[in-house]
């Protein structure tokens, strides 16, 4: 038992690690992809289509040889490694956001594109034949079909990302799993850190579930009426004004 | 490139990517397996059956698949040793790697394949077993015949992520030293000093894959939605 515990305690000290890596590959990722999804759905032809074909790619490729690639092959190249370059390169951390990055807008920008070709397109007509600009179409009548369409492949695909970064220890950041490796290779116990780094990934997915609910039951697309105050932004108000709601 | 591929690299990336598919296909055939036969147990009428197969998929969708590789990887061969020698008294036999890299893929694949399965049951209406048994079926054959064509038909285009997932999800293979494709590019890589070349065909191989899939699931999706059920 006191081993398990100071187990745990080594383990622990990869989480900070583990949610830095997760929290800024997220937040990167997710403007990137809405970047990347505006940008494919505003411009449509061979320029979209390609970076359509892109992102297909980079989402048939695995993490770790994206990983491989960026932090053993890129490292030999005189472009990255006599320019500013090096000092993200040279660090595992940032090649292992760089490449989370990478995989997550793949996944979310389609995600995103799936969801707005989703929407139904009566409800776009309505809003246009009421006389809203483009903007506040989308915004009335788009934007709300797309989270309640596209959140629950959302939030797999951040569990997903989340999963993900305990890749990073491959190339040699210690994370959660990082650490639980390294007691494996030092201590030969599999069972006990390898347990315990599965129960912290199992409790921050169910910590990402939970959060995820909470801010999509927050924005409220389908909540019944709340005061004022606790409401999250305009969107609702907006909807409910407009009764674009379905 | 080509220099690389006919000087005995090209044999090595056949035989990986070989590897590779034999991992993939055998993993997401017992993903289906996994799949069909936990939906069927969840809808069982056993006490308890949901709650078990709901926790199975929370928790293998949230654990890290590179965790679950590491954990079977080094704690099945000690197992097995141990079977063996208390059977047969220490014959050397030793398990392939592929055994546990395949088994938690499975287990991976799986807990996704039941949540698609259970979602695709949930649209079939009662009635239709209820049809098959009046058509004299068994309940083996009404499963096989009546339910799972209209299944296959509502999931397949899920199917195809899931099995590009199962080709992805063989480059973990390299990092318990089966010779996969990821590790054949990365040992090239290292022993030439040529690491664009090698990590590029394996990039390459990896998304030609993925093309040639995705036009495969996409025709799949066709035929069944024009034969409604792929019969």
């Amino acid at each position: 038992m006191e081993k398990l515990i100071a187990y745990a305690h080594e383990i622990l000290q990869g989480l900070g690690t583990t949610l830095t890596l997760f929290i800024i590959s997220l937040m990167i990722g997710f403007v990137l992809a809405a970047t990347v999804a505006s940008f494919q759905i505003v411009f449509r032809g061979p320029v979209s289509r390609s970076v359509w074909m892109a992102m297909f790619a980079i989402r048939g490729v695995p993490l770790l040889l994206i990983l491989y690639v960026v932090y053993y092959g890129f490292p030999l190249l005189p472009v990255v490694r006599e320019t500013f370059l090096w000092s993200a390169f040279s660090s595992p951390f940032w090649c292992s956001v760089m490449c989370l990055v990478l995989v997550e807008v793949a996944f979310t920008s389609e995600i995103m594109r799936g969801a707005y070709y989703q929407t139904p397109k009566e409800q776009v007509e309505a809003a246009r034949s009421l006389g809203l600009s483009r903007f506040q179409t989308f915004r009335v009548a788009i934007f709300p079909a797309m989270m309640r369409n596209g959140f629950p492949a959302y939030t797999t695909e951040v569990i997903m990302l989340c999963k993900s970064t305990a890749l990073a220890f491959t190339v040699t950041v210690m994370d959660i799993m990082g650490y639980a490796n390294e007691i494996r290779a030092r201590t030969l116990d599999v069972y006990e850190p390898l347990l315990i780094a599965g129960t912290i990934y199992i409790c921050l997915a169910i910590l990402c579930r939970t959060v995820l609910a909470k801010l999509f039951s927050l924005i409220g697309l389908s909540a019944p009426e709340q005061p004022r105050s606790r409401r999250w932004w305009s969107l609702q108000t907006f909807t409910r004004n407009r009764e674009v709601r379905t | 490139m080509l220099g690389y591929l006919a000087a005995g690299w090209g044999w090595q990336f056949a035989n990986a990517f070989g590897i590779s598919i034999l991992a993939a296909v055998s993993s997401f055939f017992f993903s289906m397996l996994i799949g069909i036969g936990l939906t069927l147990f969840s809808r069982a009428p056993i006490p308890g059956s949901r709650a078990i197969v709901n926790s199975y998929t929370y928790v293998f969708r949230s654990l890290p698949d590179i965790l679950l590789l590491l954990l079977i990887f080094y704690t099945l061969d000690g197992v097995f040793q141990a079977a063996l020698s208390a059977f047969s008294g220490g014959a050397n036999v030793r398990l392939s790697p592929l055994v546990p890299a395949i088994m938690s893929t499975s287990i991976v694949l799986g807990a996704y394949a039941t949540e698609l399965f259970r979602a695709g049951w949930a649209d079939i209406p009662a009635g239709q077993h209820e049809a098959g048994q009046a058509l004299g079926l068994t309940r083996l054959h009404s499963l096989v015949l009546v339910i799972l064509p209209q299944v296959y038909s509502k999931i397949i285009p899920h199917l195809g992520a899931l099995w590009l997932i199962s080709m992805k999800e063989t480059a973990l293979l390299s990092i318990i030293g089966i010779s996969d494709i990821v590790r054949v590019a990365s040992i090239g890589a290292r022993s030439t000093g040529a690491p664009f070349v090698f990590y590029g065909i394996a990039i390459i191989i990896f998304i030609v894959f993925a093309a040639v899939s995705a036009r495969v699931f996409k025709h799949l999706e066709r035929r069944s939605q024009t034969t409604a059920g792929g019969i």
